[in-house]
């Protein structure tokens, strides 16, 4: 009899957590539709009451780790959701025509994926190819720099003997804290001074040298083993060459932090450009894109079509690189 | 050499090329000597013949200007009132041909004598032509009369001219748009700075020349360090010490400008600042007030996501690498192009987030043109924005948890919500402090989204001020770079406040 009941239960359970998920999802569903609100939010309500109550009377492991996975990934996917959405929305709307912008509410998809006319338009009216090399051009030598300056220094006071190191490298330690907003007043008149304001020079040059890198660096010099060194010291190797030829190889995964690190930092600076650059062709693509929505005013697409032009490299570096990326911002953002 | 040789002496091999970096040092600042010489040199020149312009152009300026009013002053003098606005006019009349005149015949080289005579002949010849004969003869008369006090008088005050205008006073007018302005500004400098090198070359030859071996390697051993270290300290010197001593000097210096002016020494800039003029807003303030909100609306909001999502990351969930990306794309984008796809989103008549409003039955909400809705427009970009920065750093944290911890948790019947209450969140502790005040910090220094948003004005009625863009602001638009500093300073008393906290969490928790 007992057991009975209990079946009669189960089943009972099973039915209303079965017609609770039919429920809500046949709310979401018709969330977007012009259904009368009261109706589709008490079909929510009901839904979930009913998932509730079908958890109550079926009660089985399966079900309700079913349940929890369900609610995870949903929750985990509204998440994504809205945090793709605008990438998303910049490409479609990228694509749309300047008549289609002005619907209300907005399409979620362009009638022709394959117009491309806002991207020659745009680049017709302002410089992009220009501002993309100006980026690139910074971005490289920016990069090249300053891992250079940074393995040498992270060389000298990880591996090199001499009196003041460790005092030395906590005053650096200590300038760290120093926001870029303080230095960027004296910078500024510095490079004004030096008579390179206006140039692609002033983009690069106060970013040679980085503490912060050489601090990562110098953390994962000294990880290696001390027996390397007196061994290639012993085989007639010199600093120099033992730099090069066996630390730098085993510090890879460092250096490809730092320079992913270097080289978004320096394609994403608005800043600065926004200081020291003010003729047309020596912008970069973030400010260069920034004096283009004056131009453009009020046409959207084209504003979309550029943003995308500026984005999309960082998005194709971030698919390749994820991994590197992440490591380093997790490694780095600590102290940074 | 055979391999079984290079084994057999490879101390003996290092220490030469040791001693030879001394060799190497000389050749390399001697010709840093002869380089930055050449340049300081160079500037030097250009210096001197930037003052000549400098001494001819305002004399030109004083003999024109000053000569024809002492001649007209002469010619009115000796006639009567009715022709004055006659000799005016006539006088005017020659004055641009005059300037011409006196610069070619500089440039010819004549005297002072000559040009000035020169000058009142044009004059006289002017007036010929407009005054009656019988006032004429008067005119002659006395400009013959006063001609030469004139001279002199002229040749007194172009010498006052070229004493005033020596080599420093040339320099600290130079233009900052001069072609060589950096060479001409510090030509001293650079002579010095190579004056330096060449000494250092000198002693490192005399050593090289004087010591026995072993002093030798000593002294290349020295010299390594320095060699690695140079680049980098270059711009650690010029762009980050340099810099921080400046601008606390800058910031006592009342309204410093760009070209290197200012008013007197004292804390007006911190005045200014602070206080803003009476009886108008101040922007420093509601700067401040602004930025303290949207750090108190963002972090903890921001934070506390992040907990979740970076809890859920790490179950390892199918997809999850998916996940990541999608989570993470924020992070590398620019903020430029991105505030500009959130600009669209927040459009009043065809924007995304008033679509999903109209359809909850709400009414339309003009995101960006009310006042109202700054803050929260502001706030909700940053969250989204500062998101996966923070994910990052939980997720990091979380992995740093020990799964024995749940191993032993699983064991005795917890379930996930007992899980993440009782383990995951006690031993998070020391990471989410940390993440919220890194977050605090970077939260401080908000501009850009000001900027973008905003459409390059802090807000739509001035009332979304930031800190860092006050700052910009009295860099960049009004030149006041005295007061900009003064206001990076107070930035920097929070930023510093902030760091400490963080210090002190980092060494209470052992972390990193």
């Amino acid at each position: 009899m007992k057991n009975k009941n209990k079946k009669e239960q189960r089943m009972l359970g099973t039915i209303l957590y079965v017609l609770g998920v039919m429920l809500i999802i046949s709310g979401s569903i018709s969330l977007p539709t012009s259904l009368a609100r009261t109706i589709v939010y008490s079909m929510l309500a009901l839904g979930v009451v009913f998932v509730a109550a079908g958890l109550y009377f079926n009660h089985s492991y399966q079900t309700k780790l079913g349940t929890l996975k369900a609610l995870q990934y949903f929750l985990l996917t509204v998440g994504a959701v809205i945090m793709v959405f605008p990438f998303y929305w910049m490409i479609a709307s990228a694509f749309k025509t300047s008549a289609e912008m002005n619907f209300f509410p907005p399409t979620m998809f362009p009638k022709n994926w394959l117009n491309f006319d806002n991207f020659y338009i745009s680049f017709e009216t302002a410089p992009f190819g220009r501002y993309f090399m100006n980026s690139v051009i910074t971005c490289l030598s920016s990069v090249t720099l300053t891992t250079f300056t940074t393995i040498l220094g992270a060389f000298a006071f990880s591996r090199l003997n001499f009196p003041g190191r460790e005092v030395l490298f906590s005053l650096l330690l200590s300038m760290m804290m120093v926001p870029f907003e303080m230095l960027v007043i004296t910078n500024y008149t510095t490079i004004v001074k030096l008579g390179i304001n206006d140039t692609l020079y002033a983009l690069v040059l106060p970013f040679t040298s980085s503490i912060f890198y050489t601090y990562i660096l110098r953390n994962f010099f000294q990880s290696i083993p001390d027996g390397l060194y007196w061994s290639a010291r012993v085989d007639g190797c010199n600093n120099w060459r033992y730099l090069w030829k066996v630390m730098v190889p085993i510090a890879r995964p460092s250096l490809v932090t730092i320079v992913l690190l270097n080289a978004m930092a320096s394609w994403n600076s608005f800043m600065w450009p926004l200081l020291v650059i003010k003729q047309d062709y020596n912008r970069t693509l973030p400010f260069g894109l920034y004096t283009f929505t004056t131009e453009v005013g009020a046409n959207n697409e084209l504003l979309m079509a550029a943003s995308s032009v500026v984005v999309m490299p960082m998005i194709i570096l971030f698919l390749f690189a994820r991994k590197q990326i992440v490591g380093g911002v997790a490694r780095g953002g600590i102290k940074g | 050499m055979s391999r079984q040789e290079k084994l057999a002496f490879p101390i003996e091999r290092k220490r030469n090329f040791g001693i030879k970096r001394i060799f190497v040092h000389v050749i390399i600042f001697t010709i840093i000597f002869l380089l930055l010489l050449g340049l300081g040199l160079f500037g030097k020149k250009q210096l001197n013949i930037q003052a000549d312009s400098f001494r001819r152009s305002s004399l030109i300026d004083s003999l024109h200007n000053k000569g024809i009013a002492d001649i007209q002053s002469a010619i009115l003098a000796s006639v009567g009132e009715e022709y004055s606005s006659v000799i005016q006019k006539s006088v005017s009349s020659t004055k641009r041909m005059l300037k011409k005149d006196i610069a070619v015949m500089l440039d010819e080289e004549k005297t002072i004598d000559e040009i000035i005579t020169h000058t009142a002949n044009t004059i006289y010849a002017a007036c010929e032509k407009n005054v009656p004969e019988y006032a004429l003869s008067g005119i002659d008369i006395t400009l013959k009369e006063k001609l030469p006090s004139i001279i002199e008088k002229m040749q007194e005050d172009a010498k006052a001219h070229i004493d005033e205008l020596s080599i420093p006073e040339v320099r600290k007018r130079l233009s900052v748009n001069a072609p060589y302005y950096p060479l001409m500004y510090y030509s001293n400098a650079l002579i010095a700075i190579a004056a330096v090198f060449l000494v250092f070359a000198l002693i490192l030859a005399y050593c090289w020349f004087t010591f026995d071996h072993d002093r030798k390697v000593k002294l290349a051993n020295i010299l390594e360090p320095i060699d690695y270290l140079l680049p980098f300290f270059l711009g650690v010197f010029v762009f980050t010490l340099y810099p921080i001593v400046r601008v606390v000097i800058m910031s006592f210096q009342e309204r410093y400008k760009l070209d290197g002016s200012f008013t007197g020494w004292g804390i007006g800039n911190y005045e200014y600042v602070l206080k803003g003029i009476p009886g108008t807003s101040n922007y420093f303030i509601q700067g401040l007030i602004n930025t303290f909100l949207y750090v108190i609306y963002t972090v903890p909001v921001s934070t506390a996501l992040a907990i979740i999502i970076a809890f859920l990351l790490n179950k390892k969930l199918k997809g999850s690498a998916l996940f990541q990306t999608a989570y993470f794309l924020p992070m590398v984008t620019s903020i430029t192009a991105v505030g500009l796809v959130w600009r669209w989103i927040f459009n009043k008549n065809f924007g995304v987030l008033n679509a999903i409003i109209v359809m909850f039955s709400g009414t339309p909400i003009d995101w960006l043109s009310s006042t109202s809705y700054s803050m929260s427009v502001m706030v909700i970009f940053g969250i989204w924005n500062s998101l996966p920065f923070t994910i990052i750093l939980m997720l990091s944290g979380l992995q740093n948890i020990d799964e024995t911890y749940y191993t032993v948790a699983k064991v005795d019947g917890a379930k996930t919500p007992r899980i993440f209450r009782r383990i995951t969140i006690p031993l998070l502790a020391p990471t989410i402090g940390l993440v919220l005040v890194i977050n605090s910090i970077s939260a401080f220094k908000v501009f850009t989204e000001v900027t973008v948003l905003f459409n390059g004005s802090p807000g739509p009625a001035y009332n979304m001020y930031t800190v860092v863009y006050y700052i910009y602001e009295m860099m960049h638009q009004r030149l006041e770079l005295g007061r900009a500093a003064a206001a990076a300073i107070v930035l920097f008393f929070f930023i510093f406040i902030f760091t400490m906290l963080q210090r002190y969490i980092q060494r209470k928790w052992n972390y990193v």
